[in-house]
Order: structure tokens, then C-alpha cells, then sequence
């Protein structure tokens, strides 16, 4: 019986593509720019310069947190989190701390027949500003300010993953529901979207794995509550692709089993993933509790949000990902593979959302097989068996064509049967000998006779009967 | 210039009317302030850096004024406080951690004068940081009181009170957070403006304490004071704590007759600790304003006492924070630089900031900070302005507090309150005391300057001309 | 007479969350100004606050926001970001070597 349960929560950062950044007019779209080119008096952290806040990034979040199904706090406020270091120009991050945009959301892991696997709570979501980017070279350290500023949004989740198969499947869809929002390109590998994993170990008794037992809770400084948590966690940095993160859990999860197995606690730390040898590797600087000494940001007024405004967040918003993928399967009874391919990707749904409208208006629908028609047009996306770089019309009438049953001449298919059959004696043995695979071979004969122009079905019960 | 004279050669009123009349070019009269520089500076230390393209300034503004510019400040000079950032021109805070500091930036309020057509004299030495009630905490020497060379001149804008009250500038800018444009402008025997929090813009001005820091300045009578606020104030998209309110023209709108206006002194401050003399002139001060017609009744501000220790918690609490950008990596030297003062308050805010301490003393001092904004509320009820003395003491000896900061900090007690209360208060000097300069204050609502400034210019304009004699 | 004194290791540490050193003597004559300090804000006890609402602003302004626009006007030549300092190299600050292997 396996005594250890992993218990993984999630810090995830989402840098959000407004156009400037978060508290000064600069542009935000730093990746790949020259040095400290994308900076003012702001940003830099030069004495004197004030911060003022971009309503764009407020509404985003506001968005995502309504998305994920949060609370939204009418009343908010930006506060100073204070540590030094050089990438940080202010001595501060300005940030949320107690009263963030977002608090207590959920969101559902779902298996392939929509039933719910798993939710995940989420604890909050704020905002605030990324730093400078630390570069380290030669034995040297580099500071480039470029980065510093641009609007960051700081997701929470409750230590409810139990998994790195959970975590993988909820990174990528809240990539996904980022895309859907559009204010993010949540790119893990280009920094866009980040991921601190907490992994501890719970121990259970026997067959009491979900079930905290009363006896064992106790109250937990790591996790803040009256809990059967265990009392320490292990955060995990520099993870950058859904792969790794995958590779970082599972390797801390049996470190830290085999810790416990001999008898010992894993030490609370910071560790940093290793890509190169797929391992965690503890932080060579020491580690002390941070006493960021918040106190509210003096500079930025409080931000009132009224009603009327979250509502018409909540009404702008697309449909989401789980909302399409239920409908592409209820109503265009698509295969759930089918679906979730085409759900994550925009371009491929979004063509097919419209060739589809186009099937139904434009055509007369008893031209094409109509059973499952949806379940073809998608087929015939996602395997790429028609170009969907072409106009709506050009698509619509080759899959017109490639789906409609073709007009076959009975008369010429009987004679090209009749020729195929002559002409591939072979065959036609292998046939009647219990291979039925080599139809196959005989009905292409007879559509390359009949130069295509014939209904393949058609062929193919015309051959069975011909050689019956 | 020996004795104090209301409408003096240093006023806007007069200076402006001569260029305007083209009887003098800014070009004469800034090169007229450098001599002055020149002649008292070494004695006085008001100034860290004197602009070397001061003359060059002032000719551009002659030019533009032959083409028919109609700037408000055009050719005037104009001292400013090394806490306002200048493009290409140093900034240091008063400390060694700035020494070197040349901003790639103008603060807004420096625009503004630019725009209005002022040439910068230079920049004025400040306590470090504006950390400080005397100009004896400043890295680059101290400040001597023009009226009494071994006397402070009350800080932390020490510099731009000595240098308007000594005539080597007209007009010197300042900040004030507790008291630092009001204290040594009553030290001083010169007109010091604090306006309301927000009615200036704050950026580009080296923050001490962001919710207290209000940008003000320093003239020689109550029409420049006015004249200057209605250049520099602004509703700035860069400061998002300058609101709502639209700047009037507050040097047009002097000379109402002031019969009937109530006036409130504040009962908490009327007691033990107040210099006698002091306390005399202030009562003559009362009488003056009475015979203008004002009728004076006693408010009370009962939370008042406690204004002090809130302000020492509050103040150095930010301060702690906006110095954590001072780290050496982009600019300026590193931390180990900073002053004993500095690093004082530094240390003092992070403690009330820190964890475990923070509900005892910060959070506790923000209700604390609810109770006396609530005082001045009510009080203002009941009048529409209050008056009190500046300082409770005259300029003390330099050297005199040094070793006690407790003590130091105990001179703000009559200024510090409208800090944390965000309300705009106006010092104006009154009649001499033990023969050094003592100021009365003018406090209003906030955003209104205009009752402050238009009941100081009548009290200034009967109380007359003061008879005290400068040492240098 | 400060009723509250601050250890000597309490100024340590205060120095060290505020990135200060100290030498001994100044950690010294801190202990006794600090407490002082410390001892007077600490009259703010005496006032009964239950139910007062903190005022950390004085404005009583919300929601001061701008526009998500790109306005070149305060931006700074990457020669003016770095003027400041010598020691820069292509376009970057140089600090000292930061012992991590990430960020």
C-alpha cells in the first residue's frame, strides 16, 4: 500500500501583453531588445520618479479571475514587498498583499468524458511588476532593466495536486485559457508564463488516503491552517516548458520519499531544476525567511471597481476552452480527440467554427454525407488533408468534393471490376484466400481505371460482390 | 540690503516690473545673484552647486522675451533644492551617496518653472535626504543662519531659506514633509509655502516620505509665494496623488478685505514649551488680524500631541522604504555612505515595518494619522483658517541638538501635524524675538491656498516692514 | 530612561534587512538612540484606535489610472540609462557576481 501522497500547489506567473508596462509608458514587449533601451525614470527605479498604474493590465486581471472563477475584491490596493537585489532597481516590488484583485477560484480537471477528475482551488491571483533580467557570465553578473515594469500576474493554487500528470494537463490548459483571454502569450520557454512548483509528501494511513484523519492535524506553519499538511515544503525554480516541470516533480517526489522512508524530513528549501541532468539541485545561497515588510503603495490611490464594471468583464469574455470543448462534442459530436486539438489551437478552430457555419447555410446539405459531417470537416483539418491557408469557399468546396459521394458510372465500374480482376489474378486469390486486406489493393486498381471518378465505397462492395 | 523691507528688491512684484519695463535684463540680475553668491556663500554654505549655465539661461530668456514671449517667470532666477531632480545638472539629496548624481530628467515642478521662463540659479544644500529640522545634517557642510551666523537656519531646506533671506536668491524652492520649507523659513525671516499635499507634483523630487512630501518654496513676500504656486501647481499624469483640482491664479486673487474671517488658534499648542517671547509676538500678530477684522476663537485639536510620535513612525517608515533604491548599481555610491541621520531612519522604519511590529507601530500610527486629519476637519468647521506660531522656539545654536535627534525632532511640534493632515500652511515672519526671526503660520483647508494667501498678505502688509539686521 | 531596549543583535539585524553596515560603535550608539525613539513613538499606545480607519493616503483619491499606451516622451537613450556609471559593459550594469545557477 503506497503510504505517500505527494501534495503540489502552484505559484504560476503570467506576463500579460499590454502594450506598455505596468506603472510607466514604456514598451512592454521587451524579449530580445538591446539592453536598457526600453527604460525611463520609472522603470529604472531613479530617485524621484512615481508609479501610475495601467488600467488595461487591472481589466486582465480582473478577466482571468473571473474566468477561473474567483471573488473579485471591489476595493484593492497595490503595496511595496521589500528585498534588495540588483535586479530589482526600487529595493521594492510593487505588488498585492493583502487584498489582491482575485481571491478563492476554482478550476476543473476534466477527463475525456468531460467528468470532473479533479478541481483545483485557487487561493489568488494579483498583480504586479516583473524585475530586471540577471545575466551571469565569465564569473560576472549583468543587470538589463528592459524587463522591469512589465505587468505580471501572480496565480496561487492550493496544495491540491497530487500529481505531475495533473500538473501537466492544468498548465496546459490554463495556457490555453490565457491564449482564449488574449493577454498573454503564456510562453513557457520565452518566460511569458512561469512556474514555481511547492512539493511536500503527506503520509497516510492505509486506507485512509483522502481522508485526513482527525488525529493527525495538526496546525501547520508551512501551510497556514489546521492541517494533516506535512510541515515543510520544497519550492522548485527555473522550470521553463511543461516537460521539465513534469521531470522536476517527479524526480522531487522521490527524493523526497526516499528521505522519508529513512526516517528524516526533507529540509524546507529552494531548489533549482537542472535541465541537463533532469534533477533538482539544491540553491547554493543560504536561506533565509524573507521579511518583505509590506506596507500599502503611498504613490497609487486605491482602485474601487464598481459592479457595473464586472459585469461587463464577465460578459465580454470568450467562451473558454472547457466551455467549446463540450460543445464541439455535445452538439458537433466530435471525437474528444478531435476536440481538444482543435480547441488549443485558434487557427484551427476558428476555421473550423466558420466552415462549418458556411456547410450549413451555404450548401445543400444532402450533397454531403451528413452523418458525422462535422466529425469530417475536422478530420480533414486537423489532418491536414486540405490546405486551410485558402479562403472559406475554396476549403468548403474541396471538402464538398472530397466528401460528397462521387457520381460513379455503374456501367464503367463494372467493366474496370471486370479488368481488375483479370488483370491481378494475385491478388484476387490472396482475396479469396482470407486476406481481405488485398480489397484494399483491388479497389485502388479500380479507382485509378476508373481515374478517380468513383465512390470508394461504391467500389469496394461492387469488388466484394464481384468476387463473392 | 540690511533691513527686512516688504517690497524689496528680491520680490517677483518688483523684479518682474523691471523686466518687464526692460530696465534691467535677466542677464544683469542673475549675474547680480552669482556676485551675491560669490560675495556671502562662503560664509553662509546655501548652495552645493551654483549653475555654470546660469548667464547662458538667462540670455536665452532675454531673447525670448525681445520675441515677445509672455512667460510668467521669464528671466527670473531661481534657486532650487538638491532634492528636485535637473537634467544635466547634479543632484545629490545633501548626501555622499549622491555626489556624483547628474538626473537624466527634469521633476515635473522644474519643467514648469522652465516653461515658465525661470533661470536656475543653482541647487541648495538641504539636511541629507531632508532629514532634518536644522541644515546640520547635510554632507556637504552646514548652513548658517543669515541673521545670526552662529544659529541654525532651520531645515531640512536650510539652503533655500538662507539663500532668499541673505538676497542671493529671489525665490528658492523647497520640500517640506514635517515642517522643512515653514521652519526655516520662520528661522529665516522669509515667506515659506507648504500647499496642499498633491497641489504639486511630486515627481522628480527625491521622495522622503511619500504621503507627507508636499513641494513648495521659499520668497521674500506673500504675493511671490503666490506668484510661483500658480506656476508650479499641477494636475500631473505622472504623480497620481496630485487629483483633481484645477490651479487658479492665487497672486490675482490677493487684496480681498478680510473683515469677518474666523480664525482658530489651536489650544494644545498655547502651553508650556512656547518661548515667551514668542508667544508675545504672536499675540500681537492676533491683534493685527483682529484689527483687520478677523474675529480669533480657540479650536482644539485634540489628537494633536500625539502628531509627533505618529509622524516618527510614519515618516522614517517610508523613508526606509524610498532609500532601498540607493543600492550603487545604476547610480550614485554605495550604502555604506549614507549619514548617521540616514541610516537613523532607516533603521527606526524598518523596525515599525517589520514583522511583528508592524500592527504596534505602523498600522497603529496610520489610525493615530485618521484621528488628526479627523481634528483638522472638524476644527475647519468652525473656522476658516488656523494660525500659530512656526516654531516654538527661535533658531536654536548650531551644534546646540546635534547629539539629541529626540530633541531635534521635537521642533517640529507646531508644523509636523499638517503634514500628516495634507492641508496647506503658509509662514510669514512677525516681529523679531530675543532679535531673531520667529514666523506665524497660516494653515487652510486643503486645496485652499487662496484663504491662506489672501489673509498673510493683508496681516503682511500691516504688519510692515520688520526691523532686524542681517549679519552678512 | 528607555523602558524598551533593542539587543544588540536586534540592531544587527535591522541593519542587516536594510542593508547598512555598522561598525561597532555605531551598532552601539544606535542601541541607545533607537530605543529612545522607539520608546517615544511608543506613546501611541496610549490612544484607544478600535474602530478608527487607517489612513495611509491623504488625497481620498481612487482609481488614478492611465491609458495602456506607449509614450516616448519620458523614455531614456539606453547612453542615458548608463551615465551614471563607468563600469558598464554592452549596454549592461556590472554588480557582483550573484552565486546562483538561475535566476
Amino acid at each position: 500500500m503506497n503510504n505517500y501522497q505527494p501534495v503540489i500547489g502552484l505559484e504560476i506567473h503570467v506576463e500579460l501583453s499590454t502594450v506598455s508596462k505596468m506603472f510607466c509608458s514604456c514598451p512592454a514587449d521587451w524579449f530580445g531588445k538591446e539592453p536598457n533601451t526600453l527604460t525611463c525614470p520609472v522603470c529604472l527605479g531613479l530617485p524621484g520618479a512615481l508609479p501610475v498604474a495601467n488600467r488595461q493590465a487591472i481589466e486582465w486581471v480582473v478577466k482571468l479571475g473571473l474566468a477561473m472563477r474567483c471573488g473579485i475584491n471591489m476595493v484593492s490596493k497595490f503595496d511595496r514587498k521589500h528585498y534588495f537585489y540588483p535586479d530589482l532597481p526600487k529595493g521594492f516590488q510593487i505588488s498585492q498583499y493583502d487584498v489582491p484583485f482575485c481571491h478563492g477560484g476554482s478550476y476543473d480537471l476534466l477527463d475525456n468524458k468531460l467528468e470532473k477528475l479533479k478541481t483545483i482551488n485557487i487561493k489568488r491571483i494579483h498583480m504586479e511588476e516583473d524585475t530586471g533580467k540577471l545575466i551571469h557570465k565569465n564569473g560576472k553578473s549583468y543587470v538589463d532593466f528592459n524587463r522591469c515594469g512589465v505587468p505580471l500576474v501572480e496565480i496561487v493554487t492550493e496544495p491540491d495536486f497530487e500529481n505531475s500528470t495533473q500538473v501537466k494537463q492544468f498548465l496546459e490548459e490554463l495556457h490555453t485559457l490565457v491564449l482564449y483571454l488574449n493577454i498573454s502569450d503564456a510562453n513557457m520557454e520565452e518566460g511569458s508564463m512561469r512556474l514555481e512548483p511547492n512539493i511536500s509528501i503527506r503520509k497516510v494511513q492505509g486506507s485512509t488516503l483522502h481522508v485526513p484523519s482527525k488525529k493527525n492535524i495538526t496546525l501547520n506553519a508551512v501551510h497556514g491552517m489546521w492541517s494533516d499538511l506535512p510541515n515543510y515544503k520544497v519550492e522548485v525554480k527555473n522550470i521553463n516548458s511543461f516537460k521539465f516541470a513534469v521531470q522536476a516533480i517527479d524526480y522531487e517526489i522521490e527524493r523526497q520519499i526516499e528521505i522519508l522512508k529513512r526516517g528524516d524530513i526533507p529540509p524546507q528549501e529552494t531548489r533549482g531544476f537542472d535541465p541537463n541532468i533532469h534533477r533538482t539541485v539544491s540553491q547554493r545561497t543560504k536561506e533565509e525567511a524573507h521579511d518583505y515588510r509590506y506596507f500599502p503603495e503611498p504613490d497609487i490611490p486605491p482602485i474601487t471597481l464598481e459592479n457595473s464594471y464586472v459585469e461587463g468583464v464577465k460578459a465580454d469574455l470568450p467562451e473558454l476552452p472547457q466551455q467549446k470543448l463540450r460543445r464541439y462534442i455535445k452538439t458537433y459530436k466530435l471525437r474528444y480527440q478531435d476536440a481538444t486539438i482543435l480547441i488549443s489551437d485558434s487557427k484551427l478552430f476558428n476555421f473550423f467554427e466558420q466552415v462549418s457555419g458556411h456547410l450549413i447555410t451555404g450548401h445543400k446539405t444532402e450533397e454531403l454525407k451528413d452523418e458525422n459531417m462535422y466529425s469530417m470537416v475536422a478530420n480533414l483539418i486537423i489532418n491536414k488533408k486540405i490546405s486551410i491557408d485558402q479562403p472559406i469557399d475554396s476549403f468548403v468546396a474541396e471538402a464538398v468534393k472530397k466528401l460528397k459521394p462521387v457520381e460513379t458510372d455503374e456501367e464503367e465500374l463494372v467493366r474496370a471490376i471486370d479488368w481488375v480482376i483479370n488483370e491481378n489474378a494475385n491478388a484476387v486469390l490472396n482475396y479469396k484466400q482470407g486476406n481481405i486486406n488485398s480489397i484494399m489493393f483491388l479497389v485502388g486498381q479500380v479507382m485509378q481505371k476508373m481515374k478517380g471518378k468513383a465512390d470508394a465505397q461504391l467500389v469496394r462492395s461492387k469488388l466484394e460482390e464481384a468476387l463473392s | 540690503m540690511q533691513y527686512y523691507k516688504i517690497m524689496n528688491s528680491n520680490s517677483l512684484k518688483v523684479i518682474l516690473e523691471k523686466l518687464e519695463k526692460r530696465e534691467i535684463t535677466s542677464v544683469e540680475i542673475t549675474k547680480q545673484y552669482l556676485d551675491e553668491i560669490k560675495k556671502k556663500d562662503s560664509q553662509i554654505n546655501a548652495f552645493i552647486t551654483v549653475n555654470d549655465k546660469a548667464l547662458n539661461e538667462a540670455k536665452l530668456a532675454d531673447d525670448k522675451r525681445q520675441r515677445g514671449d509672455k512667460g510668467v517667470l521669464l528671466g527670473v532666477p531661481i534657486a532650487l533644492k538638491d532634492v528636485y531632480s535637473t537634467r544635466g545638472l547634479k543632484t545629490t539629496a545633501g548626501s555622499r551617496v549622491l555626489e556624483n548624481y547628474i538626473p537624466p530628467y527634469d521633476a515635473t515642478a522644474v519643467k514648469k518653472l522652465k516653461q515658465a521662463g525661470a533661470v536656475i540659479l543653482g541647487k541648495t544644500n538641504l539636511d541629507a535626504w531632508a532629514h532634518g529640522s536644522s541644515g546640520e545634517n547635510s554632507d556637504f557642510g552646514v548652513t548658517h543662519n543669515p541673521y545670526d551666523l552662529k544659529s541654525t537656519p532651520g531645515g531640512s531646506s536650510s539652503g533655500s531659506a538662507a539663500a532668499v533671506a541673505s538676497g542671493m536668491a529671489p525665490v528658492a524652492a523647497g520640500t517640506d514633509t514635517g515642517g522643512s520649507i515653514r521652519l526655516p523659513a520662520s528661522f529665516c525671516n522669509v515667506v515659506g509655502l507648504k500647499p496642499t499635499y498633491g497641489r504639486v507634483s511630486r515627481y522628480g523630487i527625491i521622495a522622503m516620505g511619500s504621503s507627507f512630501d508636499s513641494i513648495g518654496h521659499i520668497t521674500q513676500d506673500v504675493f511671490s509665494s503666490a506668484l510661483v504656486l500658480s506656476v508650479t501647481g499641477e494636475i500631473d499624469p505622472n504623480d497620481g496623488t496630485t487629483g483633481k483640482v484645477a490651479v487658479t491664479q492665487y497672486h490675482k486673487l490677493l487684496g480681498k478685505p478680510i473683515n469677518g474671517v474666523k480664525l482658530g488658534i489651536i489650544k494644545e499648542f498655547m502651553k508650556e514649551g512656547l518661548d515667551s517671547e514668542i508667544k508675545k509676538n504672536f499675540g500681537k500678530a492676533c491683534k493685527t488680524l483682529e484689527d483687520l477684522g478677523c474675529e480669533i476663537v480657540e479650536i482644539s485639536l485634540p489628537h494633536v500631541d500625539y502628531a509627533t510620535s505618529t509622524y516618527y513612525i510614519l515618516v522614517p517608515a517610508e523613508v526606509s522604504s524610498n532609500l532601498g533604491r540607493m543600492d550603487g548599481v545604476r547610480f550614485g555610491n554605495s550604502r555604506d555612505h549614507f549619514s548617521a541621520e540616514a541610516k537613523r531612519r532607516v533603521m527606526i522604519g524598518t523596525y515599525t515595518l517589520s514583522s511583528g511590529y508592524y500592527d504596534a507601530y505602523y498600522n497603529k500610527a496610520l489610525k493615530v494619522r485618521r484621528l488628526i486629519i479627523n481634528d483638522f476637519n472638524n476644527a475647519f468647521k468652525s473656522v476658516d483658517a488656523i494660525i500659530a506660531p512656526t516654531s516654538p522656539t527661535p533658531p536654536f545654536k548650531l551644534g546646540e541638538k546635534l547629539n539629541e535627534p529626540l530633541s531635534m525632532y521635537l521642533s517640529d511640534i507646531y508644523v509636523c501635524p499638517m503634514n500628516l493632515a495634507g492641508v496647506p500652511a503658509l509662514s510669514v515672519p512677525m516681529e523679531p524675538a530675543h532679535n531673531l526671526p520667529c514666523g506665524i503660520q497660516f494653515v487652510g483647508r486643503q486645496f485652499d491656498e487662496n484663504t491662506i494667501f489672501n489673509i498673510a498678505h493683508a496681516y503682511e502688509q500691516a504688519r510692515g516692514d520688520i526691523n532686524l539686521k542681517l549679519k552678512i | 530612561m528607555a523602558t524598551k531596549q533593542l539587543t544588540l543583535e536586534e540592531v544587527i539585524h535591522l541593519a542587516r534587512l536594510a542593508h547598512l553596515t555598522l561598525t561597532d560603535k555605531e551598532i552601539e550608539t544606535y542601541q541607545t538612540q533607537l530605543s529612545s525613539i522607539i520608546d517615544y513613538i511608543g506613546k501611541l499606545n496610549e490612544l484607544n484606535t478600535d474602530n478608527v480607519d487607517p489612513a495611509n493616503q491623504v488625497t481620498g483619491l481612487s482609481n488614478i489610472l492611465r491609458d495602456d499606451e506607449i509614450n516616448p516622451e519620458r523614455a531614456l537613450s539606453q547612453d542615458e540609462v548608463l551615465s551614471n556609471k563607468n563600469d558598464t559593459k554592452q549596454g549592461k550594469f556590472e554588480v557582483d557576481a550573484i552565486l546562483q545557477n538561475n535566476e
